[in-house]
C-alpha cells in the first residue's frame, strides 16, 4: 500500500543527512586514536590523532570510504521511489562495508607507517560514519517500503547485510589473533578468558531470575489488586516510589537486612544468601520491576468491557472463572507489554549489581570507571544493549504470539 | 483465593533460595574478596592464586566494591580474607573505637601494624598477617613541567605557592575528599586550604585524577594519586614530597577471619612467603602491567608467583 | 399461580434512600414472554436482574417453578436462565461457536455433544453455521454478534430467558428483522422470556403481557390489546401515546380482514409488476389505477391493519392489494370492509 504522498521536493531526507555525515565525518573528524598504552588516551601528551591523511597509501582509503556517500547524497537529491530506494541501500551497505572491512586493514598499515602506537581505538569519525551509513541504507528501505513495489519478505531480507556484519564483528572477537583495534582486542582478551562469557551468564541469571520473580509477583498482586480497591491503590503508589529510589541505594540498603538473614540462619549460607551478591541484588531488582508488571496487569484487567464482564456472571461463571477464561485472556497482550518493560529495564539496572558483588556484565563497565578505560566500559556495555535489543524482540513476538486470535483483530471491521 | 496465595509465597520463597547460587562445596572454601581498583585486583589475584597453588580450597569473591562494602563483607563473614591497607584500618574501619591517634603513631609503620594487629585481633576476631614492604599511601602529585615551571616540589612549597596567592584546581576522587586522613590532613599538617568550589571529584581509583591532571582539563593544575600508581611513569608526573609525614602509612596486608586462620593452619606461612616478596617498586611494576600494558590482572599474578617460585 | 414460572412476592431494592423497585408482586407464566417496560428509572432493569440474582432483593423473595431463587448458589441458578444484554458481551478472544459453547462447557458436556448444539443453534438465529462457527466477534456486525448472544444464551436449553434491551444498539431496520426472527424463535422453542425494553412499539410487537412499571412501582400488567384500550391511570395512557388507536390496529394481522384472491391464480403488481400480465378485476377503483398504469401502494400479507390503513389512504382510500414476498397478490382489502372495521373500532377483530 502507498504511503502518504510526498511533494516534488521531499527527496530522502534521511538519505541526505547520513550521507552528508559521513562526508563530514571523512574530512574533518577523528578516525583513529592512538596511543602508546590505553592509560594514555586522552592526555595531551601521548595521544595523537591522526585524520587519514596523513597515512601514507591511505588516499586509496579515503576515497573507498567516501565514494559511497558521494554517492548517496546525489542519488537522495535527485530521485526517490524504488530505484532512488535500491541506490540508497545498495551504498548505504556498501558504505557500511567499506568502513568496516577497512578499519583493521588501515590501523595495521598506519603500524606498519609507524604512524599508529601500541593501542588505537575508533575516533568519533568511524563511529558517525556507521552511524551515517546506517541512515542512508535505512532510508533506502523506507522508500523501498514506501513505493510499496516490494514484497515483505524481500524487505525483510534488506536487513541481512547489516545483520552479517554484526555477525562477522562477533567472530573477530572469538578468533584467536590479535585484533588491530585496541577494542576488539580487549573482547577477545576478555572472551578467551572467559570473563565475557562468565558475567553475560551472569547478567542473564540476575535479570532472568529477577524478571520471572517480579511477573510472577506482580501479576498475582495486579489479579488481587483487581477484587480490592485498596490493594491496587497501595500496589501502584509503593511500586512506583520504589522505582523512584536510586538503585545504587537500594542495593546498599538490601546489604544489611540481609547481612543479618544469614548471620541468624547460617544455613542460608549454603544457598550464596548472605548481605552480599545474588541475594540482595535479585531482591532490589525484583522490587524494581514490580511496577510495570502491575501497573499492566491493572491496566488490563479493567480494559475489558463491562458487557463481557456482565454477561459473563450472568451466565453463570464463578468470580474464579470470570477471572481465568474472560479477564486474564483479555488482560494478556497488556500485560505482556508490561513484562517487556521489565525485562528490558531489568537488564538495564543489573549493570549495577556488582555494586554488591553480585556480577553481571557492571563488572566490566566498574573495571572501566576505576581503570579510565573505555575499552572495557563498552565490553560491558555493548553486550548488556545486545541482550536488551533481543530480548526485546523476542518478548514482543511472544506477545504476539500469546495474544488470542480473536484480539488481534481490528474492531468494527464489518460493515 | 488463599490457597494459591500461599502457594505463591512459598514458590517465591524457594525460588529465592534458589536463585541465590550454588550449594556451597561439602569443606567450605576460603572466600577471597578485593576492592574493585586494579592493585587490589592485583593483590586478590596473588592470594587467591597462592593458596589454590597450596592445595587450599579457594572461592574467587574479587572486585566486591569499595572499601566500607569490602571491610562489612569481612565483618559479617561473607568473605573469609582480603588485602587491606593498614591506615586505611586504623583510621577508616576503627574510627569509632575511640582509640588515640598520634602523629607519631601514624607516621610509623611497625606501631600503625602492631595497633591494628591488636585491636582487630581482640575486637573483631580478624587477625592481619605479614605486611608487604610497600606504602601505597594518598599523594599529591603535578606535572613536572609545572612542577619546574613554578618551582615546586615538595608539600611545603605547595603550601608556600597556595599562600602566596597561587591558585590550585585540584582532582580528587570521592574517598580521598571524604576521608579524615585525606586530602584533610594535608591541608592540616602544611597549612594551606583548597577551596571546595575548586575540586573536581571524578570516578573511584586514581586514574581519572591522574588523566585530568596530565590533560589539564578544566585547569587541573594537582592531582591526587597513590604512591604505587602505573600512572605515574606513565605521564611524567612528580609526586610532591612529603618530609612531615602528614600521611599515614598505608602498607598492603592480609586480614583474615579468625575461624579460618584456625580452620586452615598453613595460610600464615604462605602468606607471609607472598608478602614478603612484594616491595612498592615491585607492587608499582604490576600495576603498571595491568593498566599501562593492558594485561590481566590474573595473568600477571601468575606471573609473578611462577616468579617468585609459588605456582608452576 | 401456581402453574406461574417465576414469582414476585413483595419484592422491594433499596438502594441508600431510593426505592428502585418498589413492593412488586408480579407472576408469569410458562411460556410467556413478559416484557417490562417504563420510563427511566423506573426499576425496570434492576427487577430482571433479580430473576438470576445479579441484583439480591432487599425485601421480598423471587420463586422460580415454585422453589426461592437463592436456595442454590447463584451461578447454578445463573447455567439455567438464558442472558442477554445490550451490550452483547460475546467474548472476543473465544470464536463464535466457543462462545455459545461457554454454558455448555460450564456444566460439563461432552464436546461432540456441544458441537451439535452449536450448529443448532447457529442456524435457529439465521447464521450459517459453515460461514460463523470459526469467525471472531470483532469479525461481525452488531446484528450478527447479537444473534450470536442469543444463540449462546439458549445453549444450555434453559426454561428461561432474560433479555435486557437486547436490540436497543441496533439501527431500525436490523431491530425489526430481529424482532420477527425472536417471535420466529418463540414459537419454536416456546421459551418463559422476560423482556426489558423502554420501546413501546417493540413491546407491543413481541409481549404475551406487558408490565409497566413507575418508580419502581408495578402500574399495569396486561395484554397489549388491554393496555392499549383500557389504561389504568393517565401515567399509562400519556405513556403509551396520543396514537393508541392506530397501535391497536397494529396489533392485527390484515390476513383477518383481508379478502383473499379467488382461485389461486397468481398476479403481479405493485412495484415489481409488469403491465403487460393479466389482471383480475377487483373494482372500479383499483381497476382504473391498474389500467392507468399508477402502481397502488399495496400492504405485505404480513402486515397489520395499521399498514393497510396507511396503504389505504396512499390508493385514496380505495381497495388495497395484500401481496407475498413476490409480490403476487395473495388478496384485497376492500373499502367497505376496512371502513366497517374502523367504524366499530374494536369490535370483534380487536376485541381485547
Amino acid at each position: 500500500m502507498a504511503g502518504p504522498a510526498r511533494g516534488a521536493g521531499a527527496r530522502s531526507r534521511l538519505g541526505l543527512m547520513g550521507a552528508a555525515l559521513v562526508l563530514a565525518a571523512v574530512v574533518e573528524l577523528t578516525w583513529i586514536q592512538s596511543a602508546p598504552n590505553p592509560l594514555a588516551l586522552g592526555s595531551r601528551l601521548l595521544v595523537r590523532s591522526s585524520s587519514l591523511a596523513s597515512v601514507s597509501g591511505s588516499w586509496l582509503y579515503a576515497a573507498l570510504i567516501a565514494a559511497p556517500a558521494a554517492v548517496a547524497l546525489v542519488v537522495s537529491l535527485l530521485s526517490a521511489g524504488p530505484r532512488g530506494g535500491w541506490w540508497l541501500w545498495a551504498t548505504g551497505i556498501v558504505g557500511l562495508g567499506a568502513v568496516w572491512f577497512t578499519s583493521e586493514p588501515l590501523i595495521a598499515a598506519g603500524r606498519a607507517a609507524g604512524v599508529v602506537a601500541n593501542v588505537a581505538l575508533w575516533g568519533s569519525g568511524v563511529w558517525l560514519s556507521l552511524l551515517g551509513y546506517g541512515a542512508v541504507a535505512y532510508a533506502g528501505m523506507l522508500e523501498l517500503r514506501r513505493a510499496g513495489v516490494v514484497p515483505a519478505p524481500v524487505l525483510s531480507a534488506l536487513w541481512l547485510p547489516a545483520v552479517a556484519l554484526v555477525v562477522h564483528a562477533g567472530l573477530l572477537v572469538f578468533q584467536a589473533e590479535p585484533a588491530e583495534n585496541w577494542l576488539l582486542r580487549v573482547f577477545q582478551e576478555e572472551v578467551q578468558a572467559g570473563g565475557v562469557q562468565r558475567r553475560l551468564r551472569e547478567h542473564l541469571w540476575l535479570a532472568g531470575v529477577s524478571a520471572s520473580l517480579s511477573i510472577v509477583v506482580g501479576v498475582a498482586i495486579g489479579m488481587w489488586g483487581y477484587y480490592r480497591e485498596r490493594v491496587a491503590r497501595v500496589a501502584l503508589y509503593v511500586s512506583g516510589v520504589i522505582l523512584t529510589l536510586p538503585s545504587l541505594a537500594l542495593f546498599a540498603m538490601l546489604m544489611e537486612p540481609f547481612a543479618a538473614l544469614a548471620n541468624a540462619f547460617p544455613v542460608l549460607r549454603n544457598y550464596g544468601v548472605g548481605g552480599l551478591g545474588a541475594a540482595p541484588a535479585i531482591t532490589g531488582l525484583t522490587l524494581y520491576g514490580l511496577l510495570p508488571v502491575i501497573r499492566n496487569t491493572h491496566a488490563g484487567l479493567h480494559g475489558v468491557s463491562a458487557a463481557q464482564l456482565d454477561a459473563a456472571r450472568g451466565m453463570g461463571m464463578t468470580p474464579r472463572q470470570v477471572m481465568f477464561m474472560v479477564l486474564l485472556p483479555h488482560a494478556l497482550p497488556v500485560i505482556m507489554a508490561g513484562v517487556r518493560q521489565t525485562a528490558i529495564l531489568l537488564i538495564g539496572i543489573a549493570t549495577l549489581a556488582q555494586l554488591i558483588g553480585a556480577g553481571g556484565l557492571g563488572y566490566y563497565i566498574l573495571i572501566g570507571i576505576n581503570r579510565a578505560s573505555i575499552a572495557h566500559i563498552l565490553v560491558g556495555a555493548i553486550p548488556a544493549v545486545l541482550v536488551a535489543i533481543g530480548a526485546d524482540l523476542v518478548l514482543a513476538w511472544l506477545g504476539r504470539s500469546l495474544t488470542p486470535k480473536g484480539l488481534r483483530l481490528a474492531r468494527g471491521v464489518v460493515a | 483465593m488463599h490457597r494459591w496465595k500461599k502457594g505463591l509465597a512459598l514458590l517465591v520463597t524457594v525460588l529465592l533460595l534458589a536463585a541465590a547460587g550454588l550449594p556451597a562445596a561439602a569443606q567450605s572454601p576460603i572466600r577471597v574478596g578485593s576492592k574493585n581498583f586494579t592493585e587490589q585486583l592485583i593483590l586478590g589475584e596473588l592470594i587467591l592464586q597462592a593458596l589454590a597453588a597450596h592445595g587450599l580450597p579457594v572461592e574467587n569473591r574479587l572486585a566486591l566494591g569499595g572499601t566500607a562494602v569490602v571491610r562489612q563483607a569481612l565483618e559479617t563473614g561473607e568473605i573469609d580474607i582480603y588485602a587491606e591497607y593498614t591506615g586505611t584500618a586504623l583510621l577508616v574501619h576503627f574510627s569509632g573505637y575511640g582509640l588515640e591517634i598520634t602523629p607519631e603513631l601514624l607516621s610509623s609503620a611497625a606501631a600503625t601494624y602492631a595497633t591494628v594487629l591488636a585491636v582487630d585481633a581482640t575486637r573483631n576476631d580478624l587477625i592481619w598477617l605479614c605486611p608487604a614492604d610497600a606504602n601505597n599511601t594518598y599523594a599529591i602529585a603535578v606535572r613536572r613541567q609545572w612542577a619546574e615551571e613554578h618551582n615546586v616540589y615538595t608539600l611545603p612549597d605547595l603550601a608556600a605557592y597556595i599562600n602566596g596567592g597561587g591558585r590550585i584546581i585540584f582532582a580528587s576522587n570521592p574517598e580521598f575528599i571524604d576521608r579524615p586522613d585525606g586530602l584533610q590532613a594535608f591541608e592540616r599538617t602544611y597549612g594551606f586550604f583548597i577551596p571546595r568550589n575548586d575540586v573536581h571529584v571524578l570516578a573511584q581509583g586514581s586514574y581519572a585524577t591522574a588523566q585530568a591532571l596530565a590533560n589539564g582539563a578544566n585547569g587541573v593544575n594537582a592531582a591526587m594519586v597513590f604512591g604505587t600508581d602505573g600512572t605515574i611513569p606513565a605521564f611524567d608526573l612528580l609526586v610532591l614530597d612529603d618530609p612531615l609525614g602528614a600521611m599515614p602509612v598505608y602498607q598492603p596486608a592480609p586480614v583474615l577471619r579468625g575461624e579460618v586462620v584456625s580452620a586452615y593452619p598453613s595460610l600464615p606461612s604462605v602468606l607471609c612467603q607472598l608478602f614478603g616478596a612484594l616491595d612498592g617498586q615491585t607492587l608499582a611494576e604490576l600495576n603498571a602491567q595491568v593498566d599501562v600494558y593492558g594485561r590481566q590482572p590474573a595473568a600477571v599474578a601468575r606471573e609473578f608467583l611462577q616468579q617468585i617460585g609459588v605456582a608452576r | 399461580m401456581s402453574d406461574s414460572v417465576i414469582v414476585f412476592e413483595g419484592v422491594s431494592k433499596v438502594y441508600g434512600r431510593k426505592k428502585a423497585v418498589d413492593n412488586l408482586n408480579l407472576s408469569i407464566r410458562p411460556g410467556e414472554t413478559c416484557v417490562l417496560i417504563g420510563p427511566s428509572g423506573c426499576g425496570k432493569t434492576t427487577t430482571l436482574r433479580m430473576i438470576n440474582r445479579l441484583v439480591e432483593p432487599s425485601a421480598g423473595r423471587i420463586l422460580i417453578n415454585g422453589r426461592p431463587n437463592d436456595a442454590v448458589p447463584p451461578e447454578e441458578l445463573r447455567r439455567q436462565i438464558g442472558y442477554v444484554i445490550q451490550g452483547v458481551g460475546l467474548f472476543e478472544h473465544l470464536t463464535v461457536a466457543q462462545n455459545v459453547g461457554v454454558v455448555p462447557r460450564l456444566l460439563g458436556w461432552p464436546q461432540s455433544r456441544i458441537q451439535e448444539r452449536v450448529e443448532e443453534l447457529l442456524a435457529l438465529v439465521g447464521l450459517e453455521p459453515a460461514v460463523f462457527r470459526n469467525k471472531y466477534p470483532r469479525q461481525l456486525s452488531g446484528g450478527e454478534q447479537q444473534r450470536v448472544g442469543v444463540a449462546r444464551a439458549l445453549a444450555a436449553d434453559p426454561p428461561i430467558l432474560l433479555m435486557d434491551e437486547p436490540f436497543g444498539a441496533l439501527d431500525p431496520i436490523t431491530r425489526e428483522r430481529l424482532q420477527s426472527e425472536l417471535l420466529e424463535i418463540q414459537r419454536v422453542v416456546k421459551k418463559t422470556i422476560v423482556f426489558v425494553t423502554h420501546d413501546m412499539h417493540e413491546a407491543l410487537k413481541l409481549a404475551d403481557r406487558i408490565a409497566i412499571l413507575r418508580d419502581g412501582r408495578l402500574v399495569q400488567y396486561d395484554t397489549p390489546e388491554r393496555i392499549l384500550w383500557r389504561p389504568a391511570d393517565e401515567f399509562v395512557q400519556d405513556f403509551v401515546g396520543g396514537d393508541r388507536a392506530l397501535k391497536a390496529l397494529g396489533l392485527i394481522p390484515v390476513t383477518r380482514v383481508m379478502e383473499p384472491a379467488a382461485n389461486g391464480k397468481a398476479r403481479t403488481a405493485g412495484p415489481t409488476g409488469s403491465a403487460g400480465q393479466e389482471r383480475r378485476r377487483p373494482g372500479e377503483h383499483a381497476e382504473a389505477a391498474l389500467a392507468a398504469g399508477s402502481v397502488p401502494a399495496t400492504v405485505p400479507a404480513t402486515g397489520t391493519l395499521r399498514d393497510a390503513l396507511s396503504a389505504a389512504i396512499l390508493n385514496g382510500l380505495g381497495d388495497t392489494p395484500v401481496v407475498d414476498g413476490e409480490g403476487n397478490v395473495v388478496g384485497w382489502i376492500r373499502r367497505e370492509r376496512l371502513l366497517g372495521v374502523l367504524a366499530a373500532f374494536p369490535g370483534q377483530e380487536a376485541a381485547p
